[in-house]
């Protein structure tokens, strides 16, 4: 499969001035059969101090329902159901080991995902942060959700989170070359309303010029200039297509 | 290696504004020089919660109001740049406090809805009731800053000096029901409630900055995670008599009645 998958996450200097943990979480699948990220921000507040571990376990629930669900059509409304159920179980089961009673509020987070599985992609955000795809070539920066969408009190946790959350799919006809999750600590400190489009535009001149794989090792210092800058943690998943070999 | 991604990182400005009452009773007591003093020490409070919100610059700008209202600091200025000038209370001045809000609606009117901006600040502090001898009074302005995008989303803050402090008023200023406003009835809580306010109200703006997730279903600003203040450095019960609880005069033909004068052994504002 020509999908690499990159995911990485750090400490915003905010959090770090006050001793706060990372509440950020990313995570990366690459199989046979499918490429998934996945990234989330716990919620920062004091009735979520749990939050780093809500956002942990969503990651690591979003990851293994796309690995059990990469075959065959995608039932939306089941998939949103079985990811907010699964997340449930986890944090009830993680709120035991504490010793602490379980409430979901405790564990609050956003959670963003994309996979490429069985000829399409899959995108999925429930919280704010970010998520594009570029379409097409030349290509265009989609953006299927506005940064904000169900943002506000709809987190994982809330009632109505598998209702809330959003799911698209983008098959092959689309040539998607580019998609891009982000926890808003990653563009917040930008000083363009517009950078959805110059980071698509200098990740496709990577891209395209071979160097796919120094995405790896450039990705951790570009989010720690933003939570450095920004002082909110800041994590990014990214799936890229290789181009074909000439 | 590619040094970055995408465009420059650049910080976000948060415009601060101080609303500062000089009507005549604030000549009374001492409350103006309090209030001046006060200023002086929020200042550098405000640097430091400016210092501890990375990619945040906070601009202070300020209105004096009495029968007008004015800019005293017109420019929006860096808090580390700023040097107090103090005010001067206006002799039998009224308290047009719709005034001074009805000009800071109009600077925000033009900020126009930027996305990268962050929610206004603003402290309102008063020794009186909003008076109605012109437009827009204050009731009125209120609504119109509250409409605005920007005022709407803004944190306000609000704090009354002296026994004749016009309580509900400043509450209508905050409008959500679960922050009250301050009440200071001595020299040392007036500074160390506008300290507290005015560093609160960066930080709560700020927390845009960072773009944590509202919990209170709105993306306003939410003051009510924020702590309360606590006491203040100089005890209440030494120091400095509390003489701000005395009742004002306020002169001049067509001024409101003075207050009854309810405790005649009132030794505060």
């Amino acid at each position: 499969m020509p999908y690499r998958s990159f995911a990485a996450s750090t400490l915003g200097s905010r959090h770090e001035q006050l001793g706060d943990p990372l509440e950020d979480a990313s995570g990366r699948l690459e199989r046979p059969d499918l490429v998934a990220v996945a990234v989330a921000d716990g919620v920062s507040d004091v009735r979520c101090p749990h939050s780093a571990d809500g956002a942990r376990l969503a990651v690591a629930t979003v990851l293994t329902l796309l690995e059990q669900t990469s075959v065959g059509a995608l039932d939306s409304w089941r998939f949103r159901r079985d990811l907010v159920e699964g997340w449930h179980r986890a944090v009830r089961e993680r709120a035991n080991e504490l010793g602490d009673e379980f409430h979901a509020q405790k564990f609050a987070t956003t959670l963003l995902f994309a996979a490429r599985t069985n000829g399409r992609f899959i995108l999925g955000k429930i919280g704010d942060g970010d998520l594009f795809a570029t379409v097409g070539v030349p290509a265009r920066v989609v953006r299927p959700y506005p940064p904000d969408h169900c943002a506000g009190p709809i987190t994982i946790d809330h009632p109505e989170a598998a209702d809330a959350m959003g799911i698209v799919e983008l098959n092959d006809d689309a040539e998607v070359r580019i998609v891009f999750v982000a926890t808003d600590g990653y563009a917040s400190p930008f000083s363009s309303d517009n950078w959805q489009v110059e980071v698509a535009g200098d990740l496709l001149k990577i891209v395209e010029s071979g160097r796919t794989s120094s995405i790896e090792s450039s990705l951790p210092s570009w989010i720690a200039e933003s939570a450095r800058f920004g002082g909110d943690d800041a994590s990014v998943g990214l799936i890229v297509r290789e181009p074909c070999p000439s | 290696m590619v040094e970055r991604l995408g465009p420059a990182l650049a910080t976000r400005k948060l415009h601060f504004f101080f609303l500062l009452d000089v009507s005549g009773s604030m000549a009374e007591h001492g409350k103006i020089g309090a209030l001046n003093e006060a200023m002086r020490a929020a200042l550098p409070a405000i640097q430091e919660a400016e210092d501890s919100n990375p990619g945040v610059e906070v601009l202070v700008r300020a209105v004096a109001f009495s029968e007008h209202a004015w800019w005293h600091i017109v420019e929006p200025t860096p808090v580390d740049q700023l040097v107090w000038v103090d005010l001067v209370p206006i002799t039998q001045g009224v308290t047009e406090t719709g005034l001074a809000i009805d000009l800071v609606t109009k600077e925000l009117r033009a900020f126009g809805e930027k996305k990268r901006a962050l929610p206004p600040a603003i402290v309102l502090v008063s020794d009186g009731q909003p008076t109605t001898y012109k437009e827009p009074h204050y009731e009125a302005a209120l609504a119109a800053l509250l409409a605005e995008f920007w005022g709407g989303k803004a944190a306000r803050m609000a704090i009354g000096i002296g026994r004749d402090a016009d309580m509900d008023s400043l509450a209508q200023f905050i409008a959500n029901p679960a922050i009250a406003p301050l009440h200071a009835t001595r020299a040392a809580e007036l500074t160390h409630y506008l300290k507290w306010a005015s560093t609160v109200a960066v930080d709560a703006s700020s927390r845009l900055a960072r773009a944590e997730v509202p919990r209170q279903g709105t993306a306003d600003v939410d003051l009510t995670r924020l702590p309360a203040p606590g006491p203040t450095d100089t005890p209440v019960t030494s120091g400095a008599p509390d003489v701000w609880n005395q009742p004002t005069v306020i002169g001049g033909a067509g001024s409101p009645p003075p207050p009854p004068i309810v405790d005649d052994d009132a030794v505060t504002w």
